[in-house]
């Protein structure tokens, strides 16, 4: 049975754990540890290898879902982790103090797996902090030469999370469509 | 004229000292709020006076701390129970709307021009009328008071007619799917399937009397009220939010009507009607435009669109917050990756024509999309087609997920 993945990235507490929880069908696995840097006044607990979910498909397929660790010392694993996926899920916390820069330090550390993939943003706690909005994100992505989806995104929505991989999918190939 | 307060310059009458603005503070910490305590006793006592719930007056200015743990929930559950402004302090810089933010360690002069600057915001937006006599009442103790519960501010008399308080928050103008965007056997005038092209005019529909307020709004960074026979449309000076005063029938109605002539009228808003910081009531600028553009257009082409000439998107909708018209997922991932004109569109994605007018449509009413008048010459999609395997595990997944959402 075809077997593949999708990988989720982004910054500390954007939302990947949940993201992944809300379209997994089994309980999530995760390996988060409590925070012991600076990271814990965002959130308590980070994950630390990766969140693991899945998607059982009609026929037998499934679909895997990894997210990253968001910490950049274990950036060693990102790599390993993209080997085989479909695309990448980047999630970003708009209430973090330059977005901008976590945008443009997650497209160059999974760029050569986007230039062969495909790529959807999503931007969370929009909420929160409602600037920059979601055409800021757009020209900033076309002004590096990417034109992917960018929604917003409440991680806890599984609606909102299902659109933004439905988008990765067309993204892949828009005429799937005759050959669901 | 107030003898007791002579101006300092001298040459100008004096004004009168306004009172002081009741304070509301969040997630202060047991240390911090009592130094502000001091601070509203001592210096600031002509600037602000600290109120709880238990009060009677309500706050106008909250004070609240983002450095906190919890200080996502501290700062939702203050919105929840207080629209007005807000003072936020942290030692990273925080761009909330609404907020005016204040770099911890707190300096004094720091806060108080923080308060200056909000009180200058509050008069702008309500021009004291009979304003109070000065009040030197010796501060209430103060409390972590994010329960205080303050009521809407009053509505202020204008010339202009007040529109009703009734406010729509998001709705649904794409409900009816044949209502906009026909059928397939031409049963409705804007069906494009029985390969006759129709058009409509937006400029003359709601649509471009509502894209018009809005670049109006903006021009003039002044809310602009799309009035219709006392009800109607608030467009806000930023050009995100709206106030709907119509129910989504009437909306619907307006939107049906191929020219709505006379009966907008482009007002500005009454004081009333102009936003808050907290912007309560009000819905999403896109999302009312969005639906609007698609009831309007109803699977027809704007007036003059060429549907030969080329089409790609500049941005993609924001779909998790604007309903999704059928296949605009597929139409919205190819014009992203290259220039297709409308019509080979349709072709490529076996799709019918009226859908991908209907996403044209919208698209170009929130400037989404861009065309070029050159025939559609480009080769097929670039990108590598998926193995068959890939396909058929990608149309699976697709499948599932169109039932999550």
């Amino acid at each position: 049975m075809p077997e593949h993945k999708i990988i989720f990235t982004g910054p500390v507490g954007a939302g990947k754990t949940t993201a992944i929880a809300t379209l997994s069908d089994i309980p999530i696995v995760r390996t988060d540890e409590m925070a012991t840097d600076m990271t814990a006044r965002r959130k308590p607990n980070t994950t630390v290898a990766m969140d693991y979910g899945v998607m059982n498909l009609d026929g037998g397929g499934r679909v895997h879902l990894f997210g990253t660790p968001g910490q950049e010392r274990f950036d060693f694993m990102w790599d390993i982790l993209t080997q085989g996926g479909l695309g990448l899920v980047l999630l970003l916390d708009n209430s973090r103090p330059k977005p901008f820069n976590d945008l443009l330090f997650f497209l160059n550390a999974f760029r050569k797996f986007v230039d062969r993939t495909r790529l959807v943003v999503g931007i969370t706690f929009m909420d929160e902090r409602p600037a920059p909005g979601i055409p800021d994100y757009s020209d900033q992505l076309r002004a590096l030469g990417y034109s992917a989806p960018v929604f917003e995104v409440d991680a806890r929505r599984r609606e909102d999370v299902a659109t933004l991989v439905e988008a990765l999918l067309y993204c892949i190939d828009p005429g799937i469509v005759d050959h669901v | 004229m107030n003898d007791a307060h002579p101006s300092p310059a001298g040459d100008r009458p004096a004004r009168a000292i306004p009172a002081p603005l009741p304070i509301v503070l969040a997630g202060l910490d047991t240390r911090m709020r009592a130094l502000l305590e001091l601070f509203f006793a001592g210096p600031a006592r002509d600037r602000g006076r600290l109120v709880t719930e238990h009060d009677q007056t309500q706050p106008r200015l909250a004070i609240v701390d983002l450095d906190g743990i919890d200080a996502a929930a501290v700062w939702q559950d203050l919105r929840a129970r207080f629209a007005g402004p807000a003072i936020v302090l942290s030692v990273s810089e925080q761009t909330l709307d609404g907020a005016v933010w204040v770099r911890k360690p707190l300096q004094a002069g720091d806060l108080t021009a923080a308060i200056d600057r909000v009180r200058e915001d509050l008069d702008r937006q309500a021009p004291p009328t009979d304003a109070p006599p000065p009040s030197h009442a010796a501060p209430s103790p103060a409390a972590d008071a994010t329960a205080a519960l303050p009521q809407q501010p009053s509505p202020k008399t204008t010339a202009a007619p007040t529109p009703p308080r009734h406010r729509t928050p998001a709705f649904d103008l794409t409900r009816d799917l044949e209502a906009c965007y026909g059928t397939p056997h031409g049963a409705h005038p804007g069906d494009a399937d029985t390969g006759r092209l129709d058009f409509y005019d937006p400029q003359r529909a709601l649509q471009g009397v509502l894209q018009k307020a809005r670049a109006r709004a903006l021009q003039y960074d002044d809310p602009v009220w799309v009035d219709h026979r006392g009800n109607g449309v608030v467009l806000f000076s930023n050009g995100r939010h709206a106030l709907v005063n119509a129910t989504e029938r009437e909306l619907a109605l307006l939107c049906d009507e191929p020219t709505v002539g006379d009966d907008l009228v482009l007002r500005p808003a009454p004081a009333s009607d102009h936003p808050g910081p907290g912007l309560a009531g009000a819905c999403d600028a896109d999302e009312l435009l969005w639906g609007v553009a698609l009831r309007c257009a109803r699977g027809r082409l704007p007036w003059g669109t060429d549907p030969t000439a080329v089409v790609w998107l500049r941005r993609w909708p924001n779909f998790t917050r604007l309903p999704i018209p059928p296949h605009a997922m597929q139409i919205a991932a190819l014009w992203s990756q290259r220039p297709v004109a409308l019509r080979q569109t349709s072709a490529l994605l076996g799709v019918p024509e009226r859908y991908v007018y209907a996403l044209y449509s919208a698209c170009l009413a929130l400037d989404l999309v861009r065309t070029e008048s050159r025939r559609d010459t480009a080769p097929a999609p670039t990108a590598a087609t998926p193995s068959a395997e890939k396909r058929s595990l990608i149309g699976g997944l697709l499948r599932k997920l169109k039932l999550l959402r």
